[in-house]
């Protein structure tokens, strides 16, 4: 995380990286031209489709991966999930075994393929990206390889178990990074995110 | 013994009296003060939303240890330190210009000082952070005019958002004060007025020694007030910076809110929490009252 954080600063400090201070500025960041590029989950394509002067322009690609163990052109952050919660009752088994049907098992492909069509979702799933399915589908903003880039892309992403706490630990690390481009010191943000996130999950 | 069937005069008045209240005393009970009871229930009990249990004076413990409640209260306490003073003076100052009676127009400077208040805080809030949005109004006039080179990025900056929250602040709140000691001062004697100017005293002497001890209970209410907004704010940090860039400005109701509906809800904690604020105004308007009375 030290190695983020510094990596950051550096970054904002040089001027190659500016941190939009609200969504309506990052917003219009993106459709302004404003800036060159975006790092996010590949959902924000609908973001940026919002502005047609922008079409054409825009294509994917994977991050450099840090000098560190361990350490990847990709990761998987949050996206929508499919929760099943306890009001389910005694129904929960059969629906967790229809979700698993449905997201990776037999139905996944029909699935997947439905989901793309209609709102532009990639799936992780191995079978369903490798299946050469995503060749094949086209993006009228961002042209023909657009799906089939991002499915390159997607590879030895790390798996995301998430818990109720995700959301918060999300948080800490959020105010940490700004924190630290605010001029704050890596080692006392660390440490504050730590004790913060260990008070929100104490009783 | 015999008793008269009959009610005094005096008897039915006073039943009138009570049926009148009746239904707006029906509705506080059951609208203010139930819950307020309820929230007291709640902050003595843990656990998620559907499976409270009992547990006492947990949550009032927890709050002791808690890093971001430490820092949302600093950040309170800063809003409340630098705006209020600042607005009270200035609004005390326009007041004492638009008391002036050789100025024109006076309606007019009034309604336009005070339409600030009328606005939704919301809306208010959201054309402020629009403002000083980097490519905003106030980033383009500093730049045109050469006052700095590069748009500072108000919200983004642990300081600045600050600043653009107490500004904002005070902008709203001015004129709803200001009519406060307009009024005040349409109450003060003129004479004693006159009676200074006889006597030599400069127009800031007369401010000091008679505006300002005439004006004492307006003050003492427009500082209660004030003080208590402040300490309960919640709207302009949640609309303007959602908490500020990395719990910059985050204020005591927002956490309340964070720890109540975000991430993983906590309801008992919140009420505690919300019950501890309550508590903590509650004795410095006492304190308030007391310095304000002693000196009478």
């Amino acid at each position: 995380m030290a190695a983020v954080l510094e990596t950051t600063k550096e970054l904002v400090d040089s001027n190659t990286m500016y941190i939009a201070a609200s969504w309506d500025e990052y917003n219009s960041c993106l459709n302004e031209g404003t800036v060159a590029g975006v790092v996010n989950g590949m959902w924000v394509n609908g973001n940026i489709s919002n502005a047609p002067d922008q079409k054409g322009v825009w294509a994917v690609t994977d991050i450099p991966a840090m000098d560190i163990d361990g350490a990847t052109h990709m990761t998987n952050s949050g996206g929508a999930s499919w929760v099943v919660t306890k009001n389910a009752g005694e129904n929960a088994d059969e629906i967790v075994d229809f979700l698993s049907y449905v997201l990776c098992g037999e139905g996944a492909q029909e699935y997947w393929e439905y989901l793309t069509e209609f709102a532009g979702y990639v799936t992780t799933y191995k079978p369903v990206l490798e299946s050469g399915y995503y060749e094949n589908v086209d993006s009228e903003f961002y042209g023909p390889t657009f799906f089939a880039d991002v499915a390159a892309c997607v590879d030895g992403g790390p798996a995301l178990n998430s818990s109720p706490y995700y959301m918060s630990a999300q948080d800490a690390l959020i105010t940490e990074v700004i924190n630290v481009v605010n001029g704050s010191d890596i080692d006392t943000e660390m440490q504050m995110a730590q004790e913060n996130l260990e008070f929100e999950m104490s009783e | 013994m015999i008793y008269s069937k009959k009610m005094t005069l005096g008897q039915r008045h006073s039943l009138a009296g009570w049926a009148f209240l009746a239904p707006a005393v029906i509705l506080i009970i059951v609208f203010m003060f139930y819950p307020i009871l309820q929230a007291f229930f709640t902050s003595l009990q843990s656990g998620n939303a559907n499976s409270m249990v009992w547990s006492g004076l947990s949550n009032y413990h927890r709050m002791l240890s808690d890093p971001k409640l430490k820092t949302a209260v600093i950040n309170t306490l800063i809003f409340a330190v630098w705006q209020v003073p600042i607005m009270l003076g200035m609004a005390l100052l326009l007041a004492g210009i638009l008391n002036n009676s050789k100025i024109k127009f006076k309606p007019v400077f009034r309604t336009i000082l005070f339409l600030p208040c009328t606005m939704s805080l919301v809306a208010y809030a959201i054309v402020f952070k629009l403002m000083f949005a980097t490519n905003g109004i106030v980033n383009g006039l500093l730049l045109n005019l050469g006052v700095i080179d590069q748009a500072i990025n108000f919200l983004g900056d642990t300081f600045w958002a600050k600043f653009v929250l107490i500004l904002s602040l005070i902008w709203r709140w001015v004129g709803y004060n200001m009519i406060f000691y307009i009024t005040g001062l349409t109450n003060i004697d003129n004479t004693l007025y006159e009676a200074a100017q006889i006597d030599g005293a400069s127009s800031v002497q007369a401010f000091r020694h008679i505006t300002i001890p005439m004006l004492r209970p307006v003050i003492l209410l427009t500082i209660i007030m004030a003080t208590n907004g402040n300490l309960q704010l919640f709207d302009e940090p949640y609309n303007l910076t959602a908490g500020g860039p990395g719990n910059a400005t985050i204020s005591i109701s927002e956490y309340i809110y964070e720890v109540a509906f975000k991430s993983v809800p906590d309801f008992g904690y919140a009420c505690a929490i919300g019950f501890a604020l309550m508590v903590v105004i509650a004795v410095l308007i006492i304190l308030q009252m007391k310095v304000g009375d002693s000196d009478e």
